[in-house]
């Protein structure tokens, strides 16, 4: 009786210590970037092509990203309202619909940089567990996301993403990226440079980097199509 | 053979693309002085969205060569000297009234344009206008811009068929980018937003500009009897739109503007055969849908031109009637700026127009594409527009070469045929065939 006792309290023991996947997901949101409002600003070297870009984020569903480098992509200003994308095309001189996993430059798409929190966006599981990190496997709750499947390694303790593995529906391996450079940033040490790199060609290289990272208030109003134009 | 003079003009153009390249990587020995320069200015103010204030510069020149493709023969046209800058000066405040909104900006642009005539009836001539000079009040989420300015409409890519706020120029429609026809008007644009997911936008153009009319159309003089913009009735339209949960944008329309279709009536003056211009003012109401599926887009406009104003010849006025115009796009964007669209797109006329338009029905197909060479520095690009059931063909190959430092080099050759009849996509147009090389530098 007693041993059945003991080995019931353990398991309720093991149960409330254990931690849930997606609350893994969300601690390793809050390493990546602050939850609320915050203004970045991020380069992104692609081979010899450097463009810089400011992204304000307001929430997971808001983001504004104005293009300020190189001179012949100046104005190319993106907006995310939810998981919908408008692009201002400075020839046009409109914003037009654009989809999220487009390519923004190099291997980064566009929800790389506008898309900064996995939680809500994808249900997570524990693949595999080692004595210094988690591996979570990712599915997208809904169609439309930059990607569909992603399988992301967590440390324990910091709860610091430290690599991810970007795949296709089929589970076929499409980038891979590994956060590094930890700083302060924005209250705590946060990943200031992010390499993805093409799983099919692996010379293709992109370093996502981020310059700074200002938490601020903005308002509902910014983020609106007419906005866009430079 | 005409085929091959095409050949022998495109790589001709090329080859000047390449040495203008090499011409113009001197210029890019100044690169360093200027973005020293430009961070020095963008460092007055700081961040977009951090109160204060931030200023923008903007600044580029441009060089247009466009040269006729008749057989046998490539004449230069006619070279345009292009220079436009651009400010914003942007206040932004944490307190909000009405007298200090939550963002406050001032707005300015202006251009410069120098055309070099090549004939005896087109001399030199320069215009400069302001393409923006505006103030915009932002308050939660709604604003209000007034002043010169852009308003554009319309989901597709390609054919301005909502695009209709503004008057155009309409000397070169075709060769010309329907974003650089527009013409800039004095105007009052309210931008609100109610609810969540709900945007409706509304204008009010005063004293609307008149389009920019060729001089001459089919070998007759054009004369304006109309003296100034103030002949013009005032132009006004609203915008509902609602983004869908499932992630549908929605736009619906209702405009009161001017004819963008330029209506002529023959006429004799001083005994020699001419057109003059008819101002005719329409009701426009439309719909507008895009939707993203993955790399997917797909893109859809309809406008009905409720009373679309032709002149008839038989009886000697103006003969009043709808206009339908539908245009359903899809366009991937892949890898690399890869890009790939088709669009199907229809006219319908009234009844009233079957004596001046047959058949009543015209259908086109496009297909465009854009292809990147060299990572990001060259890009080759297509367009192919082709009348279903008619013969109007649209070729436009282009050739684009830009570095990071703002400098581009571009080849575009326009190859039109069809019949040169109205109603007909490309008009007086048809058979003007055009090679276009532009060299632009972004500061």
């Amino acid at each position: 009786m007693m041993r059945v006792l003991s080995i019931c309290i353990a398991l309720l023991a093991s149960s409330a210590w254990a931690i849930d996947a997606n609350e893994i997901l969300s601690k390793a949101d809050e390493i990546r970037s602050p939850s609320a409002a915050f203004v970045m600003e991020v380069t992104i070297k692609s081979g010899e092509d450097v463009s810089r870009f400011e992204v304000a984020i307001k929430g997971k569903d808001k983001t504004m990203i104005r293009t300020l480098a190189p001179p012949r992509d100046k104005g190319r200003n993106l907006l995310m309202l939810g998981d919908d994308m408008w692009a201002y095309i400075p020839d046009l001189k409109r914003a037009v619909r654009v989809s999220l996993s487009q390519k923004l430059t190099g291997e980064a798409a566009n929800g790389d940089i506008a898309r900064v929190r996995w939680a809500g966006d994808y249900t997570a599981k524990i693949e595999k567990e080692d004595a210094n990190s988690w591996t979570l496997f990712l599915l997208a709750t809904r169609r439309g996301l930059t990607y569909d499947k992603a399988r992301v390694v967590v440390a324990k303790g910091s709860f610091r993403p430290l690599s991810a593995e970007y795949l296709t529906l089929d589970g076929d391996l499409l980038k891979r990226a590994e956060f590094g450079a930890y700083q302060q940033l924005a209250g705590t040490e946060r990943p200031t440079e992010i390499k993805i790199r093409d799983a099919a060609r692996q010379d293709r290289v992109s370093i996502i980097t981020i310059i700074n990272m200002t938490p601020q208030e903005l308002k509902d109003a910014e983020f609106q199509q007419a906005n866009l134009g430079p | 053979m005409r085929n091959y003079k095409r050949t022998l003009c495109i790589i001709s153009g090329l080859s000047l693309s390449v040495l203008s390249l090499f011409f113009c990587s001197a210029i890019a020995e100044s690169q360093q002085q200027i973005a020293t320069t430009r961070s020095k200015v963008d460092s007055i103010g700081s961040s977009m969205w951090n109160p204060g204030y931030r200023w923008e510069p903007y600044a580029a020149v441009r060089i247009d060569s466009d040269y006729a493709l008749t057989s046998y023969r490539v004449s230069l046209l006619r070279p345009t000297v292009y220079a436009g800058m651009r400010g914003r000066l942007r206040f932004a405040s944490q307190e909000r009234s009405w007298l200090l909104p939550d963002r406050l900006a001032l707005i300015g642009r202006a251009r410069h344009m120098r055309y070099f005539g090549q004939d005896a009836l087109q001399s030199d001539y320069s215009e400069a206008e302001w393409v923006e000079l505006s103030g915009e009040w932002l308050v939660a989420q709604h604003a209000l811009k007034i002043g010169v300015q852009e308003l554009v409409w319309g989901e597709t890519i390609g054919l301005p068929l909502v695009d209709l706020v503004h008057a155009r120029d309409q000397r070169e429609p075709i060769f010309t980018d329907p974003s650089e026809t527009r013409l800039p008007a004095a105007m009052a644009v309210l931008s609100l937003a109610p609810f969540a997911n709900w945007n409706w936008q509304s204008f009010v153009t005063p004293l609307p500009p008149k389009p920019r009319l060729p001089k001459r159309r089919a070998e007759l003089a054009i004369i304006d009897r109309s003296h100034s913009s103030v002949d013009q009735e005032a132009e006004f339209g609203t915008r509902l739109g609602w983004l869908s949960p499932s992630g549908i944008d929605t736009k619906i329309y209702a405009l009161r503007h001017a004819s963008r279709i330029p209506i002529y009536e023959p006429v004799i003056v001083d005994g020699q055969a001419a057109l003059s211009y008819h101002s005719s003012m329409l009701n426009t109401a439309g719909a507008g849908l895009s939707y993203a599926a993955g790399a997917w887009v797909l893109r859809g406009d309809f406008v009905r031109h409720l009373n679309q104003a032709f002149w008839s010849p038989s009886k000697s006025s103006l003969e009043h009637g709808a206009v339908d115009r539908l245009a359903l796009g899809i366009d991937w964007s892949g890898e690399d700026t890869r890009f790939f669209a088709l669009q199907y797109s229809q006219d319908q006329y009234a009844s009233q127009f079957a004596s001046l338009i047959t058949p009543r029905w015209r259908r086109w197909m496009a297909g465009k594409f854009s292809l990147p060479l060299a990572g990001r520095s060259f890009k080759v690009e297509g367009l192919v527009m082709q009348g279903l059931g008619h013969r109007d063909l649209w070729l436009q190959p282009r050739v684009l070469a830009e570095t990071a430092s703002g400098l581009s080099v571009e080849l575009r050759a326009d190859l039109l045929s069809g019949d040169n009849q109205l109603g007909h996509y490309f008009g007086p147009d048809t058979d003007a065939d055009r090679l276009r090389l532009t060299i632009k530098y972004l500061f």
